[in-house]
């Protein structure tokens, strides 16, 4: 297992981050990616990022994306629904090949 | 754990906006004991910057919440307006939603209740049980639809 760190952003830091963090764990895990989640609200993306070791930001609610430069930012909230799991594993399996 | 009673549902709802919506939810989760009385405030101005209408199963929906210091114990309201509700969509606000359930959730920290987000989830990627709650007659139904999601 590869270890990572991902960043899950919403609103609260709460409620979406999490539901959407814990599935983006078990999707992960499948290819062999033990992830670390960290849950914030868009005002800690800077902070988190400063602290070191992010491979990925998954988001559900907007934040400044110069708070985070050269770190893949993938757009979750079609994991939270249901929805769209799919495009997002693919984003996110491409994001991090290299890891 | 009791995540909601009848008092907390309101059908047919005669509301208009998601202000609206979410000022009825709250007062009855303040009434019941579940928020505080800042709660309804903070969800109206949460929403504002940071929307929560999702594309979830066959129907649009939406789930307002805030942080947890205005939550006294986790809850569930729900909100069925009688014409659907305009919320705008997570993660791209500039997209619109017309939005036929509300569900205005109370919760603690994700810590605390990762298993209840994580059948919440599952509740809301579920079309034949989000049609269940919306062509419910009576209140008693959701209750037994939502208490009963771990099973």
């Amino acid at each position: 297992m590869k270890r990572i760190k991902i960043l899950s952003v919403c609103g609260s830091g709460t409620v979406s981050s999490a539901m959407v963090g814990q599935k983006i764990k078990e999707m992960l895990a499948e290819h062999g990616y033990d992830c670390q989640i960290e849950e914030v609200n868009p005002g800690m993306v800077a902070g988190a990022v400063g602290n070191g070791g992010v491979d990925l930001i998954a988001f559900t609610s907007p934040f400044d994306p110069k708070d985070a430069v050269g770190i893949p930012q993938i757009n979750s909230v079609g994991v939270l629904t249901g929805m769209d799991e799919e495009s997002f594993l693919e984003a996110a399996l491409e994001a991090l090949k290299n890891k | 754990m009791e995540l909601l009673n009848e008092s907390l549902i309101c059908l047919q709802a005669d509301v208009k906006t998601a202000e609206e919506a979410i000022q009825l939810a709250a007062d009855k989760l303040f009434q019941a004991g579940f928020v505080t009385s800042e709660y309804a405030q903070a969800v109206i101005d949460r929403e504002k910057n940071y929307p929560t209408g999702l594309a979830a199963a066959g129907y649009n929906i939406a789930i307002p919440h805030t942080n947890p210091e205005f939550v006294v114990k986790p809850g569930i309201a729900v909100v069925i307006p009688k014409e659907p509700i305009t919320f705008s969509m997570m993660g791209t606000p500039d997209t619109k939603l017309e939005c036929k359930m509300i569900f205005p959730l109370a919760m603690e920290s994700p810590d605390k209740q990762l298993q209840l987000l994580m059948r919440l989830m599952k509740f809301f990627q579920n079309e034949e049980v989000l049609q269940q709650v919306y062509e419910a007659k009576e209140e008693s139904t959701i209750v037994n639809l939502l208490n009963g999601m771990e099973n």
